[in-house]
């Protein structure tokens, strides 16, 4: 495997999880983070090479290895710090790759007119236009706790909790061949009692499996139906939080015709919303006040989303608003363990921007081919999507010839036009893009087929 | 949906004769066609191959759930077959197949076909339930064991 040196500022969430799975990897890594404290702190849980100090200043960079770095990801909680981190490596030492975390997207323009001339690769990673895509893409899939598309939306990939009614509870996964022979549609990935699973053919679909399935777009509602998923209700969309993720989300909802309620507390922010939405109705009020949901008729309310910036908040109202009656609550929250708490708690879907930048960062950090969408379930399983380099591995024979190790499934292969899951007789040729699961402990395995 | 409800009975081939896939297929559904008037055998065996050409429905552990789609069919119909011997399915574990389970829906079916399709594969999950195919002596018992699976769900 290509061993890249890597630095990373910005030893938050984002950072540090960056840092420990690719020095996991195998990578060389090195993490920028100004807070002594934080420092210590992860001197003890990450074994890769800290460098105390102010990540966007040029000594601190030289002294952290920036002029032999091939790629230098900027994640701190600081968008214009983030932008100065960028601007440095890629113009001043000349960084091949450049990953930079910006949330504004004023910033991600100027970044894009600064990279105009250059040859480095530099890419913005915006945690919260991923959010919206996401919480759209879950709008889209009734019943689904995480959708993700792949595949120039040719799949989804979503994930739902197996009832007891389920048409699926006791099938295997080789089952799924019979019942969708033409089409891509199979299990990719089960958590099973806090426990992952990317699934060979004879495992078996439990009740209370969280399965997430791998969907040719035109089954989905063949796959909704064997679910179980009752068809939606239709009626308002809630949105607590004029933050920029919930207003970008208004906006696209508005555009898209569907009505939408927005919940802001804050005077100006609730104000300067109804200014900028034309056709949401702009409430003032705090989304865990139990009358004003009540006013509001939560219980006619669809899909209620929370999206404030405070993120405890955001999973109180949701808990709230399905009490009251709301269809479905998703909510935007960062913090892991609550990540992994998902259906538990009587939440439907949780967004995790940390999730989601992480995932984004990582397939511009993936060499062998790893280029369009990689996504994280939980932080266990990684599904990416692949382009087969020619004198890969991959590409080399039969999928069984070439004998990925347990763990990494093939979960759709894109020839020209055609779109199926592939079986142990078919051969990826050089330039077909395939879906590929993969247990995070095996990625730094998993790129040794992948490259030339 | 109960599979008893679906499952032609004048249909069920305790002891097929044939011994190849495509023999098989033929003998299933000239059977089933001769009681369900709106099957037409020869168009139903086209469909059945052309369905195993995909994929074989052959599902491992000795069973495979042949189907296929029908125009100008009214309602779901269903089929069973046993080879003593076992015939060379293509299946997905290599072993010979001895249950055959034959589905035939309309062509606009909605998502109830795959819905009958996953019932009838947990069926088959359960090893009691291949056993008893195995052992049955005549037809009844074979509508018995179906019958005691369909009660389970």
């Amino acid at each position: 495997m290509e061993v890249n040196n890597i630095l990373i500022v910005g030893g938050g969430l984002v950072g540090q999880t960056l840092a420990d799975r690719l020095s996991r990897d195998g990578h060389d890594v090195t993490l920028v983070e100004r807070d002594p404290d934080k420092v210590r702190e992860l001197s003890d849980i990450l074994d890769v090479q800290l460098v105390e100090g102010n990540g966007s200043t040029a000594p601190v960079l030289r002294e952290a290895g920036v002029e032999k770095a091939s790629l230098v990801v900027a994640a701190t909680e600081s968008d214009e710090c983030n932008a100065l981190v960028g601007f440095l490596a890629g113009q001043v030492f000349n960084t091949p790759r450049v990953v930079v975390r910006v949330r504004d997207s004023g910033h991600e323009e100027a970044f894009s007119l600064v990279d105009a001339d250059r040859g480095a690769e530099q890419v913005c990673v915006n945690p919260d236009s991923a959010a919206v895509d996401r919480i759209a893409s879950l709008l889209e899939v009734p019943g689904a706790v995480d959708v993700m598309q792949f595949l120039d939306g040719g799949v989804l990939v979503a994930g739902f909790r197996i009832g007891q009614s389920s048409d699926f509870a006791g099938l295997r996964v080789s089952d799924m061949k019979l019942l969708f022979a033409a089409a891509p549609t199979l299990a990719a990935a089960i958590q099973r009692d806090g426990a992952w699973i990317v699934p060979g053919g004879k495992e078996e679909i439990r009740v209370n499996d969280l399965v997430y399935f791998a969907i040719a777009r035109h089954e989905l509602r063949d796959v909704l139906s064997l679910v179980g998923v009752e068809p939606e209700k239709h009626g308002r969309i809630m949105v607590a939080g004029a933050s920029s993720i919930g207003m970008a989300l208004a906006r696209r909802l508005e555009a898209r015709d569907e009505r939408v309620v927005l919940l802001e507390d804050d005077p100006t922010a609730a104000r300067r919303a109804a200014e900028k939405l034309n056709h949401v109705l702009v409430i003032r009020g705090r989304e865990t006040n139990q009358s004003l949901l009540e006013d509001e008729e939560i219980e006619n309310v669809s899909t209620f989303v929370a999206v404030t910036e405070d993120h405890e908040s955001n999973l109180v109202a949701g808990l709230l608003a399905k009490r009251l009656g709301a269809g479905r609550s998703i909510v935007l929250i960062d913090n892991p363990g609550m990540v992994s708490m998902v259906g538990d708690i009587g939440i439907d879907a949780i967004i995790s921007p940390r999730l989601l930048t992480i995932g984004l960062t990582l397939q511009h950090i993936r060499g062998g081919g790893v280029r369009s969408g990689a996504a994280l379930l939980g932080d266990e399983v990684e599904i990416m999507e692949v382009e087969a380099e020619r004198g890969s591995r991959l590409a080399s024979g039969t999928l069984m010839q070439v004998g990925l190790p347990q763990g990494v499934l093939v979960a759709a292969l894109q020839s020209g036009d055609e779109l199926r899951v592939p079986d142990g007789n078919d051969q990826v040729q050089p330039g077909d893009r395939v879906l590929i699961v993969v247990m995070t402990d095996l990625v730094g395995k998993l790129t040794e087929y992948l490259e030339p | 949906m109960k599979i008893m409800d679906v499952l032609v009975k004048d249909a069920v081939i305790l002891d097929l004769e044939s011994d190849t896939k495509d023999t098989l297929l033929a003998e299933m559904a000239g059977a089933l066609a001769k009681v369900v008037p709106a099957l037409e055998a020869d168009r139903l065996l086209e469909v059945l191959i052309e369905r195993e050409g995909l994929q074989s429905t052959g599902i491992g552990e000795g069973v495979a759930i042949p189907h296929g789609k029908m125009p100008g069919l009214q309602s779901l119909v269903a089929s069973f077959a046993r080879s003593r011997a076992g015939v060379d399915f293509e299946s997905i574990d290599g072993q010979p197949t001895q249950l055959f389970f034959l589905l035939v829906v309309p062509e606009h079916s909605g998502g109830q076909h795959l819905k009958a399709l996953a019932r009838i594969s947990r069926f088959f999950r359960d090893p009691a339930f291949r056993h008893k195919l195995i052992e049955a002596e005549q037809v009844e018992d074979i509508f018995a064991a179906i019958e005691e699976e369909d009660a389970k769900f």
